[in-house]
């Protein structure tokens, strides 16, 4: 049964999502998850952040962790889908090529330590049959337009701002769109699409997950998300308005390998009442 | 008959300091004044976020033409967590590659 949440930031909505999928015995279909703009509580944040930072600890000392199930802590996980420290606001209408390109430098030095790709390279360089799609590049150029027309919002205008993140060539997931091609291939990330849509002078953003670790990604995953929309509703000159994540697997990682534990997960998933 | 003239220690150094100066005023947007400052050790540290050292470490290989000073995969992101910081990082690399 599907499962739908709202917070009042972005750190309720991930520990209501978390407590959610606890009460549903751990693993869920379809979890909604919806906040508006970019806040959180520093309490839930801190919460997380020490958790996972002990779990990170308990990693390192004990050198466990297979490529891929490392604990990284929130803000490496929020920049592998948009490292904001790279959008530079006061660069104007180059501020999303100046980022790719700052980005994909960096992307270039670290590829060993993920060469399976990260989220932001898929936005910024999809691996196009004709090669790499600059997705950021051709979506912020609608939304300036949209900035830069009186009409916005209305029509063809306020639906037509999709990122595509799964690829074609990879597997299992169906997905709809294909920057330029719009056909509906496969796609293997577990972020599978994202969609913005200009409704009432506001942006909103949505973001598709064929599966979400709760615990280790979640919280890192939502404030990439919220940046990943700010950044795009400066670019429209409009503010942020809700972002909803849906998981069509969500995972709160009771059963992991690594032994996070029931009755730690509770306890930050808790946070949310405790202001 | 050619010469071939090996730059010392202290002008990779320079030249490191000057690659990070630019990469985060020129491309980064820091201020130069605060930069410098931080760089020559007459003012407070500045804090930069994990991608932008990321960033800086990959410009000052660019500037140095090497591509394997830094092992990403050693790095760890509580280690890069300001200007000076990622600079040292840089400059003991570099100083144990000349060394």
């Amino acid at each position: 049964m599907a499962i739908s949440v709202e917070g009042s930031n972005l750190s309720e909505a991930w520990a209501r999502a978390l407590g959610a999928t606890l009460d549903a015995g751990g693993k869920a279909v379809n979890v909604a998850a919806s906040w508006r703009g970019l806040d959180e509580s520093a309490h839930i944040r801190e919460a997380v952040d020490s958790f996972l930072a002990a779990r990170r600890a308990e990693q390192l000392e004990a050198k466990t962790g297979r490529a891929g199930w490392t604990v990284w802590p929130v803000e490496t996980v929020a920049n592998t889908i948009f490292p904001i420290d790279l959008y530079m606001p006061a660069k104007g209408d180059d501020a999303i090529a100046v980022f790719s390109e700052l980005y994909l430098e960096g992307r270039e030095f670290a590829r060993s330590v993920s060469p399976e790709g990260e989220y932001c390279e898929r936005l910024v360089a999809w691996p196009g049959p004709e090669g790499p799609v600059n997705q950021l590049e051709v979506l912020s150029r609608k939304l300036r337009r949209v900035r830069d027309r009186t009409d916005a919002g209305r029509g063809a205008l306020s639906s037509d701002y999709e990122l595509a993140v799964a690829h074609p060539m990879d597997a299992f997931d169906i997905r709809i769109q294909a920057p330029g091609h719009n056909n509906s291939p496969l796609g293997f990330p577990c972020l599978s699409h994202v969609s913005v849509t200009v409704h009432g002078g506001e942006l909103h953003l949505t973001a598709m997950y064929r599966n979400q670790h709760l615990t280790r990604k979640g919280y890192g995953n939502y404030l990439g998300l919220s940046r990943l929309g700010a950044a795009l509703a400066n670019e429209a000159g409009l503010p942020l308005g809700e972002v909803m994540v849906i998981a069509t697997h969500a995972d709160a990682e009771v059963h992991s390998a690594k032994g996070f534990g029931i009755n730690a997960l509770r306890a930050i998933a808790s946070e949310k009442t405790d202001a | 008959m050619s010469v071939v003239v090996t730059p010392s220690k202290a002008d990779v150094e320079a030249q490191v300091r000057a690659s990070v100066l630019d990469t985060l005023t020129n491309h980064l947007a820091m201020d130069a004044a605060a930069v410098t400052g931080c760089l020559d050790g007459s003012t407070d540290d500045l804090p930069i976020a994990s991608r932008v050292a990321i960033v800086v470490i990959a410009r000052v290989q660019k500037a140095l033409g090497v591509s394997d000073l830094v092992d990403p995969k050693k790095l760890r992101p509580e280690q890069v967590t300001s200007v000076r910081s990622v600079t040292d990082l840089v400059l003991r690399t570099v100083r144990e590659r000349l060394s």
